[in-house]
């Protein structure tokens, strides 16, 4: 046994370097690329056929909404925007006879008043996507504080926000929207407020019962010991182990939010006309002159279905695949 | 247990009165006012004399105890849209409807879904689990009037099997129940499978199994009983749901029910029906949670009170 410590054998002589990095390089191609959990995640996602067909119907519901007209160049330069995927502008009247039935030349039929229905429907796209993130955000910004706030503090705080919580949850959801709208008046920023204000309930409970669970971990003690401030254990620890069952919520949240736009407007509280949404279609010409004029409800409901579906695949997906242990668990 | 449920109802009496609270003080603070855009304009005097009569001149703070004082005395006074009824009155002509909807509905959607549940999780991973995966997915996804909507298209319209609408005979039942029952049946069968799948694999059901038990007997006693327990938590809130009713329903089918005072009373600012409708819901709501939790006990022994 050497009394001093020899290291040299631990050095590799450059020809024995060499030699080893040839064989890395070979078992590369033996050895499957390392894994991160979100190359994990898009993995699992790919594979559900599902999934990506609903993707596939977001994707094009995007596009739909986004190129209905050319907003995004005019808007800036101050004219007014041209319909691109949309036929015609979404509030022009009287654009050609009174009921027509879908036909070549308008692919959906005319409401009554003329107006082409393909073009609302379109439009319609727009205002039903934006309605359902915009009210997301909503949620987000008032849920995550409060859920955040009960889960991390606990004592009084806890117990104010889950008392809250209880009465709104009491509340009849679709009368509280109604209030809110009866007090705000219909129109597109109300119904986005609306829908937020009752959709915070969820997202609160969540991200309380994540904190909650997440500070008694050990990495959360282990960050207190080595003195880390309360904030940089909020934002660097909890917040982002916290962050996917959230936006998992998120996801679901979204055709729900539009769900209740379609709700308000098919009641004639929500989007006013001339502005267009399928559900006001559906409830103001759409159910009364079904018997006749089938095409104003049919093409509305359809278009309804779809967004839900393509939503609610894909956010199926996005949980099996961010969350493998949450499979077959719903 | 006789303690337990005392406590739970003593702690619903502190809920129901912010509820209420807060309902009647925003319902206050939405402008207008029963009378103001009625179809005869009332000359200020009327009006006046109107708002004294219902006592709509006092602060709202006033007119909140005048209401609850009433309720005490089960009074939630009269409606404003249709004078000569109270609002217990008008409930209890109008909910009888729309509660034999929500209960037939009920029916519908858990002889389908139970079935359909337990059946996508003893084949899970073929054809025919994927294709309730499928059917509940959709019956989740789409919002009741929707179906209602492409239901009288297909039905009524173009096959003409079914009337469009009304409450008179029962062939105009079917189509307002199945628009109805397809959510509620996609979150039974949804929920169903998920729990029988997992208790499928449970070692209890291995020996039940190892023990010589028929397939049938190991489904009703041991894959059953158990699969079954969690699901309360799941099933309880869909009663006070559909036998409340929805708007949508009863306005596209044109059943006379209840559905349409949750929205008309908004529009007439009829408080003392809206008011009402809310805490019939809220008490609705809150025993239905009650009732689940002691049923959990008995159900499931190895629950205990605390």
């Amino acid at each position: 046994m050497p009394t001093d410590l020899d290291r040299s054998d631990l050095l590799v002589a450059p020809a024995q370097a060499e030699e080893f990095r040839e064989h890395t390089d070979e078992l590369h191609h033996i050895l499957r690329e390392p894994r991160s959990l979100g190359r994990d995640a898009v993995r699992r996602f790919a594979k559900n056929k599902l999934a990506i067909a609903g993707m596939v119907i977001v994707l094009l519901l995007t596009i739909v909404a986004v190129f209905a007209d050319d907003w995004f160049i005019a808007l800036p330069s101050g004219r007014t925007p041209q319909p691109l995927l949309a036929r015609t502008p979404y509030n022009k009247g009287f654009f050609g006879p009174v009921g027509a039935f879908p036909g070549s030349q308008f692919w959906m039929g005319t409401d009554l008043n003329g107006r082409d229905l393909y073009s609302r429907i379109v439009f319609g796209a727009r205002i039903s996507l934006s309605i359902g993130l915009l009210s997301q955000l909503v949620a987000l910004v008032i849920g995550i504080p409060l859920g955040a706030i009960a889960g991390w503090r606990g004592g009084r705080a806890d117990f104010l926000v889950m008392r809250l919580v209880d009465v709104m949850s009491a509340i009849p959801t679709l009368l509280f929207a109604f209030l809110i709208m009866a007090r705000l008046g219909a129109g597109f920023w109300n119904v986005m407020l609306a829908i937020g204000l009752t959709s915070w309930i969820s997202v609160c409970r969540l991200t309380r019962a994540q904190f909650l669970s997440l500070r008694e971990k050990e990495f959360i003690e282990a960050g207190r010991m080595i003195g880390a401030s309360s904030w940089r254990i909020f934002r660097a620890h909890l917040l982002p182990n916290a962050l996917a069952p959230i936006i998992i919520s998120l996801t679901f949240g979204i055709p729900i939010a539009i769900f209740a736009e379609a709700s308000l407007s098919f009641l004639g509280v929500g989007i006013n006309p001339p502005m267009p949404s399928w559900g006001q279609m559906l409830g103001r010409d759409g159910i009364t002159n079904m018997t006749y004029y089938w095409h104003l409800a049919l093409f509305p409901a359809l278009m309804i279905a779809l967004t839900m579906l393509g939503f609610t695949l894909m956010g199926d997906g996005l949980r099996d695949a961010l969350d493998p242990k949450m499979i077959n668990a719903k | 247990m006789a303690r337990y449920i005392l406590v739970r109802l003593a702690g619903l009496i502190p809920v129901l009165l912010v509820l209420s609270m807060i309902t009647f003080f925003l319902m206050h603070e939405v402008p207008g006012g029963p009378w103001k855009e009625g179809q005869r304009p009332f000359s200020e005097e009327q009006l006046a004399a109107l708002k004294a009569r219902y006592g709509l001149d006092k602060p709202v703070w006033q007119q909140y105890l005048t209401w609850i004082s009433g309720v005490v005395r089960l009074d939630f006074g009269m409606s404003f849209k249709h004078p000569d009824e109270s609002v217990l009155g008008l409930i209890g002509r109008t909910w009888p409807v729309t509660a034999h909807l929500g209960l037939m509905t009920l029916v519908v959607a858990f002889a389908a879904g139970l079935p359909l549940g337990i059946i996508a999780a003893m084949k899970q991973n073929s054809w025919l689990d994927y294709l309730v995966t499928l059917l509940s997915t959709l019956g989740f996804v789409m919002p009741h009037f929707v179906w209602g909507i492409l239901f009288i298209l297909i039905f009524a319209l173009v096959l003409k099997w079914v009337p469009t609408g009304g409450w008179d005979t029962p062939q105009q039942w079917i189509l307002p129940v199945l628009a109805y029952s397809l959510a509620p049946m996609a979150t039974i069968a949804r929920y169903t499978r998920a729990s029988v799948i997992e208790v499928i694999r449970a070692d209890y059901v291995r020996t039940a199994r190892a023990k010589g038990l028929s397939e049938g007997a190991v489904m009703r006693r041991h894959i059953l009983r158990n699969a079954l327990i969690p699901l309360l938590t799941v099933f309880g809130p869909l009663i006070p749901d559909l036998i409340t009713g929805s708007i949508f329903i009863e306005a596209i089918f044109r059943v006379p029910g209840l559905g349409k005072f949750w929205v008309t009373s908004t529009f007439d600012r009829d408080y003392p029906m809206i008011i009402g409708l809310t805490m019939l819901w809220a008490v609705l709501i809150a025993f239905t949670y009650l009732i689940t939790d002691v049923l959990y006990v008995f159900v499931d022994p190895r629950i205990r009170m605390k």
